[in-house]
């Protein structure tokens, strides 16, 4: 198991109740202190967690990008210098395997992924399609990767790096200084609240960790796990690898058709998702919303229309901000429609509608960061 | 200086309404437009039509015309000048926005109502170049003409390159200016992107939103040694200029404001002025969110900590959006408050918006404190950024032209896209073999007309990197041309050296999808809002700006109108770009296109008779550098611009003059600056199809011994981009036809409204 | 029951089919109408649309639908779906005014 840089850290926060786990071979810290604290962070303030479970890499941008495109679904190319792509890469068959970033940063290209496979599997398939000969650099031993994520992340990022940061538009990479290293920032995240990601050198990187916390309590934050970040996607429909991603497996069903671009000549599955996209799609995934508490809304659980089972949840929690459960199910086409009531767990079980994502109206969509 | 404007006619009526925040709108008060949110304008009321009655043929003309020529006027009489005794030593930089757009509009409306008849006159008047040309047969101007189009930076740029004409010697005296009217159609687009202000606009305070206006503006460019000498006034002085292309959007700024910052920062090194040294700005201001929170971003990036101290103040808050007229309008506002001592105020500031924390000069009367130069900034739709050094107490002395290079002008790479192929190798291919490329179209009712189109092809194959989807042709055209020209040139890729790579594009008519599907959609639905991803793309520059946000490319950038003949007319002012030190390298590039309106509004008006020539598009694009950037990048040239003539000819309003002597004298200029004899030149390209042209080449030089070289039977006639295919011909097809091996080439053209370029070519 | 519950889906659907069709044409999508999951983001992540884009889809929906969209109300646009719901809700409350 990859250990986390920043075990030492979170193991010594307040109150010394991180919970740690293994996810496909990466440490993660799954909870820091409690999940309503955590997701008040977030939503309220700045959570700064650690995001060291994302395989990184980089490459001389010419034939990085090159190499790049010919990997991962979207269209990589086009990318302008200090922009990201937001992609994924599958395998030959058309199943996910990442959920990738792109970013152009001028003379370098960075990838960074969230993998349901170990960082072993996912080397050997970038080198098995040609990364060595595209200079491909493994960073994962010499640097370290913080997300600082909520309605005032911007105030952190600005006491790091100052107030040019808030004209970052969304999905862009700069480079900052920190206390004379090199660091990445990253405008990107999945919270639908601000969202930063920073590649810190591994010797920077506590420095940079201690900086973040402090910050964060500043304005009422303070350290979250990732475990928080299944909520907090669900909750803003942003695609979830290690959720329904890993349930479903098939990006056309999961609705990220927009992550590929169809007229590339090449991409790792592109004749299996191709296949499968013109022979026409049989399932959807739905958001999903009920009242029923007693765990009956959780990953598994099938919904009924009437005597028949339908649709099974593949992904849930509980939104504070609704009040209820919400999931997504996996529903048979003619059925995939939002504003239906279907039952949950059984023929006569308690209600469960399908409903519009997302529910929420995230408190970060009404900043203007501009005028900040 | 001259002005004409909704504030009043004449500078001392504008000094003294400007000086004063008086805002000079009225409503629009028009039944069909009363849905829209704007309701008042800068509207010209009661315009003395002196002019038009001294020169009856402006009448037919659009009244964008009639404006600058009341403008010019006044300039003219002010500086005390007679253009007729300075035959080709007085130049013209026109700059407009919409140009004749009422005159389009109204023809659209006739063909909505079924009459598709267009007379020639009638063609003349709907096209951009119609205004430089009346204007230099109405004041005898001789020298270079032009009209800039880059929307609403266009007179600012104008300004800028009048100066350029004037530092490196090519004339003496420039008029620089421009002009706009009020459109109903442009109204209406500006109103659709939630761009106007329902009400009276407020730039820098509150509500959001712009007003149009309508006026004309021009002035009397002049070196001071010359207006010295002559005991001429002068009332400021320009001291630099710059322009940059924000490659990003084709209507919003680039947020960081970096686009803008480049300009600015561009026209203080060309000034050899620090940011400490300006005293005030005069803000593009037009009251928007998206310009006033840039362009304020903007100016706290260019002077970092003095921003605050600076007064800067937008005259569109009392005259409104001038649109191609707003850079000199604002000019000459500017100094005419400054000669009385006051700061140009901004009108109807009450608080300042968000974002917006600089010192606005929200009262009239202010005083005037410093000596030092201001800034005059103006931004445009597709990203053309423009920025002007001025002083209005003239610097006695010392001479402004350390940034004139002698160096040479290498060409070292040319991008081909045209009916006989794509790509260099192909079009030299086609050319020396037999293929004929003209084809037959049914046009009108039935009439059949012979054309020369460029085969459909994808971006893509040109360059991965690029995408077409949602681009009109002539940017495709473009695009692909400049895409090759880079290749060819083995111009590096990287962002850095993009940057301060310039662009030139040079246009004879503006594009055609964007016009047809907006004015159109609008006379159809009563001036309801349909859509709004047209009118970004009326604007003719909007071609440059696809091609900028493409390729990144962010230097010295224009757009130019010439009417045909624009790409070789266009080199001469490419190369004077680089020859005053605003680029090291810079693309000059032109494009047309054959779009169904342009072939139908061409045959109607007689330009496609029996023993016209077929028409045809496309595009080209030459890379230029100073011999000391390619040398020092091993880029391999294959020519050097030696010399570029450029006159106009004035006998007529809107065609040639009868006999040749303007065009032999051209072509005897461009040898004599290229200091070559008739004996020298070894390769000729000229119109054919143009006796005129065949004439006064032969009587310049003699009949035999040399090559003359005409694509256009191949290619059709490309308005803008016919004498560019003919040099790239010469300077790239002596691999496949050996007879074109003498070292120098003459490219002339005379175009039939009396544009003529000669230039001479070494090759290498 | 059946048909009611038939019925929402198809008139679900119908406003669906419409809403993305013009929205393919108008922007220049290079995608089919199946591609568009009803929940991505349209603007800033998932399409990606910006400002401009953003004042076509308020026209496209005026003019597909006869509905006017608020200035300023940006959680309409957030996704295929909430577009959608607006559109219904709208034309449920013009059904009932008659």
């Amino acid at each position: 198991m990859r250990i986390s840089p920043f075990h030492n850290q979170f193991a010594a926060a307040e109150g010394s109740r991180a919970v740690f786990a293994d996810r496909f071979g990466s440490e993660i810290v799954s909870r820091v202190s409690d999940a309503a604290t955590e997701y008040r962070f977030v939503r309220d303030a700045a959570g700064i967690s650690d995001f060291s479970f994302m395989q990184r890499f980089r490459f001389p941008e010419e034939k990085g990008l090159d190499f790049l495109d010919s990997l991962c679904a979207g269209n990589v190319v086009k990318l302008r210098f200090g922009r990201m792509l937001h992609t994924f890469l599958s395998d030959p068959n058309g199943n996910l395997v990442a959920d990738c970033y792109i970013a152009n940063n001028d003379e370098e290209c960075i990838l960074l992924c969230e993998s349901i496979i170990d960082d072993e599997a996912l080397k050997k398939t970038l080198i098995g399609c040609g990364a060595e000969n595209a200079g491909m650099e493994d960073l994962s031993e010499s640097h370290a990767v913080l997300s600082i994520d909520g309605y005032k992340a911007w105030s952190v990022a600005k006491d790091l790096f100052g107030p040019d940061v808030l004209g970052l538009p969304y999905l862009s990479i700069e480079r900052y200084d920190f206390k004379g290293a090199a660091v990445s920032l990253f405008r990107a995240g999945k919270t639908s609240e601000f969202g930063y990601l920073l590649l810190v050198p591994q010797g920077n990187a506590a420095e940079l960790f201690e900086a973040c916390e402090a910050s964060a309590k500043k304005v009422g934050g303070g350290l979250c796990g990732v475990d928080i970040h299944g909520d907090l996607r669900l909750e803003g429909r942003f695609f979830n690898i290690f959720a329904e991603g890993a349930a479903v497996l098939d990006p056309l069903s999961l609705g990220l058709q927009w992550m590929i671009d169809f007229n590339k000549e090449k991409f790792v599955g592109r004749e299996a998702i191709l296949a499968r996209r013109s022979g026409g799609l049989t399932h959807k995934i739905i958001g999903v919303s009920s009242a029923a508490g007693d765990g009956l809304m959780k990953k598994g659980a099938p919904i009924y229309h009437g005597p028949d089972k339908v649709a099974e949840v593949v992904a849930s929690c509980f939104s504070p901000a609704l009040s209820r459960f919400v999931g997504l199910a996996l529903f048979p086409l003619p059925l995939a429609f939002a504003g239906l009531s279907f039952c949950l767990g059984s023929a006569g079980g308690p209600p469960v509608e399908t409903i519009s994502m997302p529910p929420i109206m995230p408190k970060s969509l009404t900043v203007k960061l501009d005028e900040m | 200086m001259g002005v004409v404007s909704s504030a009043g006619s004449g500078c001392a009526t504008f000094g003294a309404a400007v000086c004063s925040a008086k805002q000079s709108f009225s409503p629009i008060g028009r039944p069909h437009l009363s849905h829209l949110r704007a309701t008042h304008a800068g509207i010209i009321r009661n315009f003395d039509e002196t002019g038009i009655d001294a020169h009856p043929c402006l009448r037919s003309l659009d009244r964008f015309v009639h404006f600058a020529e009341a403008s010019c006027r006044e300039a003219i009489a002010q500086a005390g000048i007679d253009p007729a005794t300075l035959g080709e030593r007085i130049g013209l930089v026109f700059a407009t926005c919409s140009g004749p757009m009422q005159t389009i509009e109204r023809h659209y409306a006739r063909i909505l109502s079924g009459d598709e008849s267009l007379t020639a006159g009638e063609f003349f008047a709907k096209r951009y170049y119609s205004g430089a040309k009346a204007l230099a047969h109405v004041f005898r101007i001789k020298g270079p003409s032009t009209t800039v189009v880059t929307a609403c930076s266009a007179s600012c740029a104008a300004i800028g390159l009048g100066a350029d004409l004037i530092r490196s010697g090519v004339a003496d005296v420039v008029l620089a200016g421009g002009s706009d009217t009020f459109s109903e159609t442009t109204l209406a687009g500006f109103d659709g992107l939630k761009a106007t202000c329902a009400g009276l606009c407020a730039p820098f305070s509150k509500p959001s939103g712009l007003n149009l206006g309508e006026a004309a503006a021009f002035v009397v460019l002049e070196s001071l040694e010359s207006a010295q000498n002559r005991g001429a006034t002068s009332c400021a002085e320009i001291l630099g200029f710059g322009l940059s292309n924000d490659a990003y959007h084709c209507t919003a700024p680039e947020p960081s404001g970096a686009g803008q910052v480049l300009a600015i920062e561009r026209a203080l090194r060309d000034a050899a002025v620090s940011p400490a040294e300006i005293s005030y700005i005069n803000a593009h201001g037009t009251g928007t969110d998206a310009n006033d929170k840039t362009e304020t971003r903007a100016i706290r990036k260019v002077f970092g900590e003095m921003a605050g101290r600076i007064p800067v103040s937008s005259t569109k808050s009392m005259v409104g959006h001038c649109l191609g007229a707003a850079g000199a309008l604002e000019t000459v506002a500017s100094i005419l408050c400054l000669e009385k001592g006051v700061y140009p105020p901004t009108a109807n500031f009450s608080e300042p918006r968000d974002g917006c924390t600089l010192d606005y000069v929200p009262h009239a009367g202010r005083s005037f404190s410093s000596d030092g130069p201001m800034i005059k900034s103006n931004f445009a739709f597709g990203g053309n950024n423009a920025s002007l050094v001025l002083t209005h107490r003239i610097r006695p002395g010392k001479a402004r032209n350390e940034n004139v290079t002698e160096e040479n002008i290498a060409i070292t790479g040319i991008g081909l896209v045209s009916a006989a192929g794509i790509g260099n190798e192909q079009f030299c291919k086609e050319i020396s073999s037999g293929t004929n490329f003209v084809s037959d179209r049914i046009v009108g009712e039935a009439a059949a007309i012979r054309i020369a189109m460029v085969p459909e092809f994808d971006l893509r194959t040109i360059d991965r990197r690029l995408d077409d989807r949602g681009m009109d042709r002539p940017s495709k055209f473009a695009t692909a041309a400049v895409r090759l020209a880079l290749s060819h040139a083995a111009f590096p890729d990287k962002q850095s050296d993009r940057r301060d790579l310039g662009l030139f594009l040079h246009l004879s008519a503006e594009p055609s999808w964007a016009e047809s599907e907006h004015i159109g959609s609008l006379l159809r639905e009563n001036f309801h809002i349909s859509q709004v991803n047209a009118f970004p793309y009326i604007v003719p520059n909007s071609v440059a700006g696809n091609v900028c946000k493409s390729l990144l490319l962010s230097g010295h950038n224009t757009t130019l109108c010439f009417g045909p003949g624009a790409g070789l007319a266009g080199l001469g002012f490419a190369a004077n770009a680089i020859k005053n030190g605003h680029a090291q390298a810079l693309i000059s590039l032109s494009a047309d296109e054959l779009s169904p309106r342009i072939m139908t509004d061409l045959f109607s008006s007689g330009h496609m008779s029996d023993g016209c020539p077929p028409y045809g598009e496309g595009a080209c694009a030459l890379i230029i550098e100073t011999e000391s950037h390619a040398r020092r990048r091993n880029a391999r040239i294959h020519g050097w611009l030696c010399a570029s003539a450029l006159s106009t000819e004035t006998g007529r309003c809107d065609a040639a003059d009868t006999d040749t002597s303007s065009l032999e004298n051209t072509i005897v200029r461009a040898l004599a600056d290229a200091g070559v004899g008739p004996f020298d030149i070894g390769t000729v390209c000229l119109n054919s199809a143009s006796p005129r042209v065949q004439a006064a080449a032969t009587a310049v030089l003699g009949k035999s011994g040399r090559r003359w070289i005409d694509c256009s039977p191949k290619t059709g006639f490309a308005e803008a981009t016919q004498p560019m295919y003919n040099m790239a011909y010469a300077i790239l097809g002596s691999a496949i036809e050996p007879k074109l091996s003498k070292k120098y080439i003459l490219v002339v053209f005379g175009s039939d409204i009396g544009i003529n370029c000669a230039t001479v070519i070494r090759k290498e | 029951m059946a048909e009611s519950f038939q019925a929402t889906i198809d008139k679900r659907a119908a406003v669906i089919n419409t809403f993305k069709t013009e929205l393919i044409r108008r922007l220049n999508l290079p995608y089919t109408p199946e591609d568009l999951h009803e929940d991505v983001a349209l603007l800033g992540a998932g399409l990606g649309l910006d400002s401009l884009d953003a004042l076509e889809i308020v026209l496209c929906i005026e003019n597909s639908f006869g509905i006017k969209i608020p200035d300023q109300n940006i959680a309409v646009l957030r996704s295929i779906n909430t577009v959608v719901d607006f559109v219904l809700a709208e034309q449920a409350a013009q059904e009932a005014n008659k």
